[in-house]
């Protein structure tokens, strides 16, 4: 399998940079087959100030920590790890200050990472910035945005506000999660592999790039390759020459199935209908069998690479933080993208869902089915809860009010309970 | 053996009344969802749907079992129940429904549908099925003259080719064979002011995220709210999660650094 990467990023209109963005290492095959590819993307929060070294701590510490995995850990387990190791770097660099930041500051930055590895994609996000799938010229949007926004959507469906007042609200754009507070509100991750594409790209950017551009906008940009999709989503934003255009930074990711690699992951589109469920049936047999008799000679296989790599360093980050663009693919060493070749077809050890499982202890003969009654009542959670009004969730925690220092020097006080504030953006609604 | 955990969505949209409804019950080791989008002037879609899904409840409890036969009659009562009340009430003999039912005893499960609202099965968090709709788009479809991702937002989306109310004799589609249900399977049932607005990549996304069904449909239901503007339908969804038997039903983080990995908000 082979990962090509791309990026491009660009200041906007802003006086400092304050997206950062990297990716993990292809040099080290060993952690590659476990470990997949990883690429990220931080935007510091300048309305806490110092977004820049939030951002860049929060980056660095996150690859910093997944280059720590280990094969034992898997994949969703080593994000989560690694999002807690960025956050406690990010808090320690407000709280312990030095480098121009004084002591006791707060900081705050998104951050949203994928991990690729073979046919599968795994993400974790916390705040804005957003991952996008791009397929069938489509861009769909795998993340969930931890804005106050959000927030008012809910309570507009609901009936509590009006549409209006949820479209206009001085603080939807203010983040109802981020990095730099001891306890991190809400992440967003799957849990489940998410299976990919032969000409699939995902493509995680800052909110500078889809608060100018709209979605057709976005789609109308994206190109051939991560590198070409990433220079012309950044190109097509400058061009549209919103005011006060915000930090801009793209990050893509693509795979390619190599000879030798093995079969791809099932075509499953959302556009498959009508399968026939005995067809299905049989399938699900013949996987669970294939499954079992895999398990045993994986398993053999796990244990003596563990012996033979537990030793490994960790794999070496690559991190991104001014505007040069990474050379594009083509022009960088092919040596350094290292194939990581597919070790066993659909059955993922690292991706179990929950930690650590094996293969062989999801295997559990179906009960074929039968026509006597059933015996055990049915404790079915039929928890139907109708259309009457119900609150909205409101952010878990309270946060103290921030400042947010507007372009021209002056500051506002914003005072929304539980939120902090980024700079007021441009850009389409919702 | 599996049970259910299920939520349901449903709410009016920008319109002015909620023409959906949804319902669910569990009988003798067996359980029964369905969920209805009503549609006719004076208020008739609201009762159309509310009498298909009461009857359907109803003739499920009479028999609760997960059967052909016992779909094919509940749709069949449900028609005659319509009917019944359209020639009661002269202003409401426009009134029709679609309709689209689950029943499962735990180790199978059988669906029928009738009109364009939506059962999708889900395994292994991809989608296995999708029910095909009763609808011209859904026929364009077939014909090979548009995509399936056209019909979507084509002009003749609303115009049904069958619906509880319509005809003398329902003639629902039922699933060909009854799914042997496992753990981790998943089912939605929507209605199109539903799935209009959430692709099937998003749905599949979107559940690989959400350890619970209420959380998935939050989630699938910011998307709609995101895009969806104006006077747009009403939108309703029943997601049924086969969890096994005895599990907790979502695996909490232990870890103290981060408040919720999960979004409890009610729906």
């Amino acid at each position: 399998m082979r990962y090509v990467p791309g990026n491009a990023q660009h200041i906007g209109s802003r006086e400092e940079q304050e997206d950062s963005f990297g990716f993990s290492s292809l040099e080290d095959s060993g952690f590659v087959r476990h470990g997949g590819f990883v690429g990220a993307v931080a935007d510091g929060m300048g309305g806490l100030g110092h977004g820049r070294e939030a951002s860049q701590a929060a980056l660095r510490a996150f690859l910093r920590g997944y280059g720590r995995k280990q094969e034992t850990e898997s994949i969703p387990d080593a994000l989560e790890r690694s999002v807690r190791e960025a956050n406690e770097a990010v808090v320690r660099a407000g709280r312990d200050g030095g480098a121009g930041i004084t002591a006791g500051s707060a900081l705050g930055s998104t951050l949203v990472a994928a991990a690729l590895k073979d046919r599968s994609l795994y993400w974790i996000s916390v705040g804005d910035s957003a991952l996008y799938l791009w397929r069938n010229r489509r861009l769909t949007q795998l993340t969930c945005p931890h804005t106050f926004a959000r927030v008012l959507r809910r309570r507009a469906a609901v009936g509590e506000i009006s549409r209006e007042e949820a479209l206009q609200h001085p603080d939807r754009e203010a983040l109802t999660s981020y990095l730099g507070e001891p306890t991190v509100p809400e992440v967003d991750r799957n849990r489940r592999g998410f299976h990919l594409k032969q000409g699939d790209q995902i493509v995680l950017c800052t909110d500078g790039i889809f608060k100018t551009l709209s979605i057709e906008q976005m789609q109308a940009a994206m190109g051939d390759s991560p590198q070409r999709s990433s220079e012309a989503l950044v190109e097509r934003t400058l061009a549209a020459g919103a005011p006060h255009q915000d930090n801009l930074t793209v990050v893509a990711i693509a795979t390619e199935c190599e000879p030798g690699d093995g079969e791809p992951a099932g075509e499953r589109t959302g556009e498959e209908i009508a399968l026939q469920i005995s067809a299905t049936r049989g399938v699900r047999k013949r996987r669970r069998v294939l499954l079992l008799a895999l398990s045993g000679v994986l398993l053999a296989a796990v244990a003596l690479r563990g012996l033979r790599d537990w030793r490994s360093p960790a794999a070496a980050t690559h991190l991104g933080v001014d505007a040069t663009p990474l050379a594009a693919p083509h022009n960088r060493s092919q040596a350094a993208l290292l194939r990581a070749s597919q070790t066993a077809p659909h059955t993922d050890l690292t991706a179990a869902p929950h930690r650590g499982e094996q293969a062989a202890a999801q295997a559990a003969p179906r009960p074929s089915v039968r026509t006597a009654p059933v015996t055990a009542p049915l404790a079915a959670g039929s928890r139907s809860t109708t259309s009457d009004p119900q609150g909205a969730s409101a952010p878990g925690r309270t946060a103290a009010s921030a400042t947010s220092r507007v372009p021209g020097g002056k500051t506002s006080m914003q005072q929304q309970p539980g939120v902090a504030t980024k700079m007021p953006q441009h850009g389409q609604p919702f | 053996m599996v049970r259910f955990e299920s939520a349901t969505l449903s709410r009016a949209g920008g319109r002015r009344r909620n023409e959906d409804r949804c319902g669910s019950v569990v009988c003798d080791g067996a359980a029964c969802w369905v969920l209805a989008d009503g549609l006719g002037g004076s208020a008739g879609g609201e009762i159309a749907a509310r009498i298909a899904v009461d009857t359907v409840l109803a003739i499920f409890q009479e028999d609760p079992r997960c059967s052909a036969d016992v779909l094919e009659r509940a749709m069949e009562q449900a028609n005659g129940a319509l009917q019944r009340e359209q020639a009661a009430e002269p202003r409401l003999a426009q009134m029709r429904t679609t309709a689209v039912v689950l029943v499962s005893d735990g180790a199978s499960a059988l669906w029928a549908h009738l009109g364009d609202s939506r059962l999708y099965c889900l395994q292994d968090g991809w989608i296995v099925h999708r029910s095909r709709d009763h609808s011209v788009p859904q026929s364009l479809c077939d014909a090979g003259r548009i995509t399936t991702e056209e019909i979507r937002f084509h002009p003749d989306r609303n115009r049904l080719l069958r619906a509880l109310g319509n005809a003398s004799k329902a003639e629902p589609a039922l699933a060909r064979d009854a799914l042997l249900v496992g753990e981790g399977d998943v089912f939605l049932l929507c209605s199109d002011g539903f799935w209009e607005y959430v692709t099937e990549i998003e749905m599949e996304a979107d559940l690989a995220c959400a350890p619970a069904p209420d959380e998935w449909l939050e989630r699938m239901e910011d998307r709609l709210l995101r895009r969806a503007s104006g006077d747009h339908d009403n939108y309703s969804a029943i997601a049924v999660f086969a969890v096994a038997d005895g599990s907790a039903t979502r695996a909490r983080d232990a870890s103290a650094w981060c408040a919720r990995t999960e979004r409890g908000g009610a729906l």
